[in-house]
């Protein structure tokens, strides 16, 4: 298998973790998804100029501090496998088994009617069926592609945040990722300074009712 | 994994299981002195009086509640968890103050019995929603399995007020000590407001449920940070409909099953002991006493199991032996009527319970942060009306044309009800994988 810095950083965090916890995890099958990304992903770059299985690399090294659960590690690196290259569920389905492949799906905005699903009917499936696994995958691939979003035109990024924003900031409250949420109004908020859709200055310093803690990220607190 | 408790979390734990303590121990004082309080309070040769009285014995248990649900459950979801448990306890300090100093019938004439029955119903539905308040306040600041346990502490302190309330109203309705008119019972309900007053002060130092932590406040301010029109379709689009309707149903079927469960032990069995075995009144009080004290120790030891048994599974074995146990409840008193065969069905029905014991944070998990406390609390209480209504009147017809075997017409669909709704959050809750995924550090 071809190796990368990506690959070997996630795959030492996760022998890290599994050492941890006693051998949670199926390697084998961690590989293989490493493997298929790499394999069918091959030549796809992110606008960022990066090969295209980074991303899902980097995905699945943030999911691993939230479930380590081989299923959910694997859906992580093969969640674009299907929308982005020939592979489909039934091939997930043979090689990766049930659950992967349910996940993958869930995950997938392009059906096999050759319709394609908004990130709000793809994320609202996915609550209909109370998958939190799906919507921490989800969220996390949102996280990243906010995170690295820099490369994108002036209107795409500010749809991106808007999209961002609407869909999954409540969503992430209600499948209890407040942590990612939090990650994910801040890198959004301090997107939307750069790009002077909102002023610094209008950010106040809030407190909660009962909280000393600040509403706000201290990072913003402290820029304003 | 979380597995042992910071200080201020064993702070918050007891805070708040002294606090649940106090609400059952104030709640339940009036009821198990309501011979000695009821003279002092009302006239019986009134009938206007009497009306009050048997409308008053109904509303604070049960009639109220669900408008004490929804108010506190506003309050619950809209303000703060930790808000509701402050506002209760020092609601329950007031009342018992007011209980305390309050005239009696004789002196003030009605006045006396419209403020006690205000003060009754205030603290029925304070009762409740505080320790609604606190279990859904653990459920959401501790994670599983730790959870489980803790929750069901708080049940183990209601149920402990509940049986220092039935001893210490012995105590002061004791006529051989006491006689028959005294006014010592008022030093009961003044300590209960001080330990009240104190409780309610030191509960302001709580910090909010971490997980709901002013959820909505923080979720609109962050929206308009970014300059997004907050819009409240957008918060309802996230929840799929259907499926809180059904989570609903199956909540209400659960919280259905223990009434009619508590009515076997506490009055159908107190009712055999009186009119099969012609026990005195007192002689029931301190039989049920001991019910109560079991009761108490099964609640302990279930609280202690849900630390390393999966909860759904508790539930379903205890179901199974409660049924198993009951179904010889007509025969045995058929061929051996006496008051430790009573004693001994109570206590086991009382062990094996079949109600929301320990798995109620499985419950609360399944609905939205948002509407966790209005529909917990409102289904709960009509659940609980519902079936006070049905049992009380229900009972007495099929006990009346079946016998001993009447208590299976009410327990049976209730129970049915009961197994196909438990089942219904083990498949939520993905039965092995959510089994899996409570028990590794990653949930």
């Amino acid at each position: 298998m071809l190796t990368c810095t990506y690959s070997i950083r996630l795959i030492e965090k996760l022998k890290s973790l599994d050492l941890e916890e006693g051998g949670v995890l199926n390697f084998d099958l961690i590989n293989n998804a490493i493997h298929w990304a790499k394999k069918y992903h091959g030549v796809q770059v992110r606008k960022s100029g990066e090969p295209f299985y980074t991303h899902v690399l980097e995905v699945a090294y943030m999911v691993a501090d939230d479930s380590l659960k081989t299923d959910v590690i694997v859906a992580s690196i093969l969640h674009d496998i299907v929308e982005d290259t020939e592979v489909t569920i039934g091939m997930v389905l043979d090689s990766f088994g049930w659950r992967v492949a349910e996940m993958v799906d869930r995950l997938t905005r392009d059906r096999p009617d050759k319709s394609k699903l908004s990130v709000e009917a793809m994320l609202r499936y996915a609550h209909q069926n109370n998958d939190r696994e799906v919507i921490l995958i989800k969220t996390i691939d949102r996280l990243h592609n906010i995170r690295t979003i820099r490369c994108l035109p002036e209107k795409k990024k500010k749809e991106k945040i808007a999209e961002t924003i609407r869909n999954f900031l409540i969503l992430a409250e209600e499948f209890s990722l407040s942590q990612h949420g939090t990650h994910l109004y801040t890198e959004c908020l301090k997107l939307n300074i750069e790009l002077g859709v909102v002023a610094a200055s209008d950010i106040k310093k809030r407190e909660s009712v009962f909280d000393e803690r600040p509403v706000l990220p201290l990072l913003v607190c402290q820029n304003t | 994994m979380q597995t042992a408790l910071t200080r201020e979390q064993k702070r918050a734990i007891g805070l708040l299981s002294i606090g649940t303590f106090l609400e059952y121990f104030d709640l339940q004082l009036y009821i198990h002195m309501a011979l000695l309080l009821n003279n002092v309070f009302f006239a019986k040769t009134d009938p206007f009086n009497a009306a009050l009285l048997s409308a008053f014995a109904f509303c604070s248990t049960y009639l109220l509640k669900p408008f004490g649900a929804l108010i506190f459950g506003y309050i619950g979801d809209f303000i703060g968890r930790k808000l509701v448990i402050v506002i209760t306890t020092i609601i329950m300090a007031i009342t018992c103050t007011t209980i305390t100093f309050l005239p009696s019938y004789a002196q003030i004439g009605i006045t006396a019995s419209i403020v006690i029955t205000m003060c009754r119903m205030l603290q029925g539905m304070a009762a409740s929603a505080e320790s609604r308040g606190a279990e859904i306040y653990i459920t959401e600041s501790f994670n599983p399995p730790l959870q489980y346990p803790l929750v069901a502490i708080i049940t183990v302190f209601s149920a402990v007020g509940t049986s220092m309330a039935l001893g210490i109203g012995s105590f002061f309705t004791n006529e051989r000590i006491f006689g028959t008119e005294h006014e010592y019972w008022r030093v009961a309900f003044l300590l209960g407001a001080i330990i009240g007053l104190v409780g309610g002060a030191a509960r302001t130092s709580l910090k909010e449920a971490s997980e709901f932590s002013h959820k909505k406040k923080m979720l609109k301010a962050r929206f308009s940070d970014n300059k997004i029109a907050w819009d409240e379709d957008l918060v309802k689009n996230k929840f799929d409909q259907q499926k809180v309707s059904l989570t609903s149903l199956a909540y209400f079927f659960i919280c259905c099953a223990r009434s009619p469960c508590f009515y076997f032990i506490y009055i159908y069995c107190a009712d055999v002991l009186k009119n099969d075995l012609a026990l005195s009144a007192s002689a029931i009080i301190y039989h049920n006493f001991w019910v109560s004290i079991v009761d108490m120790l099964g609640l302990l030891f279930l609280a202690y199991l849900s630390s390393k048994v999966y909860p759904i599974r508790i539930l379903k074995a205890k179901f199974i032996l409660f049924f198993a146990c009951i179904v010889f409840f007509p025969i045995v008193m058929h061929s051996y009527p006496s008051e430790s065969v009573v004693f001994f069905f109570q206590c086991l029905a009382a062990l094996f319970v079949f109600d929301d014991i320990p798995a109620s944070p499985i419950f609360y998990r399944h609905f939205p942060i948002m509407k966790r406390f209005t529909y917990t609390s409102l289904l709960s209480a009509l659940a609980k009306l519902m079936t006070y209504v049905i049992t009380s009147f229900g009972l007495v017809y099929a006990t009346k044309y079946f016998g001993y075997y009447g208590i299976f017409v009410i327990l049976v669909p209730v129970g049915g009800l009961y197994y196909l709704a438990v089942r219904y959050f083990d498949r939520l809750e993905g039965a092995k994988q959510a089994f899996h995924q409570i028990h590794s550090p990653s949930s």
